[in-house]
């Protein structure tokens, strides 16, 4: 048989694949561990939101406070009692601001939003 | 398209739609390319369990990269490139020192001499004429349409070492795969 021709018929028998009598159980498989890294995938996304959720509160609430701090610092020499005094009083009036109230709402908003996220990603993956 | 009945379509459809996340499209190319794939990895010399894992490796880093797939070339080629470097990726060292040695003996050596008899051609009984490493080079070279040159890179062995495998690995197949002879047929037939 002349090269060539031997050659295209060896190339022709590779390309007729052997019959697998498991062929549609390896494909269910494949499948299945795609859903599964799918699966994976989505929870870790859904585990990152809430984390960046939760963050995004946190930075809200402490940002409102660290400015107050930052400036308790500064003024060292002045009277301790003086001090938390003022710190107490302006802790209080964030709190009672509406920006602070807002700002808490806020983060809870997003503390929710990010739970829900989750839940429903876990919910369809189960 | 409806949950229920498979995607249909060419295949540079389907990995359209597999590129754009869609599972069922892929599970129906894994479906039409599955037995080509598993059969190529044990033709490279895997066994059937080394070769069913490579296989379902290949397609889940497929999925990955099925972006890059953009219908040049037919997707059985292109999933088939994917679990032959899977594989070779497992079996590089070994592979490596098997092709590196001197030529040696079949998996079944008694396989050669033995006159063909039946008019089937059957490519796997044929292949267990040949040593690990010719098989792993002319299985790559026809079945997985990988240059000498490409063998040679992905082994990092000469190019040399891989026609001399090829040539060796074509003469037996090709003794193997020769029409039976009369003498050989009337043996046969008692």
């Amino acid at each position: 048989m002349a090269e060539p021709d031997f050659e295209a018929q060896l190339t022709r028998l590779y390309n007729e694949p052997p019959a697998f009598a498991d062929a549609a159980l390896f494909a269910a498989q494949v499948a299945a561990n795609l859903d599964r890294g799918w699966a994976l995938r989505r929870i870790l996304i859904g585990g990152a939101g809430i984390a960046a959720g939760v963050i995004a509160a946190a930075q809200l609430i402490t940002t409102r406070f660290s400015a107050d701090l930052q400036a308790l610092s500064r003024d060292g020499t002045r009277d301790l009692n003086a001090d938390i005094g003022v710190a107490l009083d302006k802790l209080n009036q964030v709190v009672s601001t509406p920006a602070s109230v807002e700002a808490l709402w806020l983060a809870a908003g997003l503390a929710l939003l990010a739970l829900g996220f989750a839940v429903t990603r876990a919910m369809e993956e189960l | 398209m409806s949950r229920d009945r498979p995607p249909t379509g060419h295949d540079v459809e389907l990995a359209a739609l597999a590129a754009a996340g869609d599972r069922r499209a892929y599970g129906e190319l894994v479906r039409r390319h599955g037995s080509a794939v598993r059969g190529l990895l044990r033709r490279m010399g895997a066994d059937s369990a080394t070769a069913d894992d490579m296989a379902q490796d290949a397609f889940l880093a497929g999925f990955e990269q099925v972006a890059d797939y953009r219908g040049e070339g037919a997707f059985g080629g292109w999933i088939k490139r994917i679990a032959a470097r899977c594989y070779l990726r497992k079996v590089k060292r070994e592979a490596r020192m098997i092709l590196t040695d001197e030529a040696q003996d079949g998996d079944d050596p008694t396989a050669l001499n033995e006159p063909r008899t039946a008019n089937r051609i059957d490519l796997d009984d044929a292949l267990k004429a040949l040593s690990k490493g010719e098989r792993l080079c002319v299985s790559l070279c026809y079945g997985g349409d990988w240059s000498h040159a490409e063998v040679a890179e992905a082994l990092n062995i000469p190019v040399g070492t891989v026609k001399s495998h090829v040539k060796r690995g074509l003469d037996k197949l090709r003794a193997k795969l020769a029409p039976p002879t009369e003498s050989a047929r009337r043996e046969a037939h008692g």
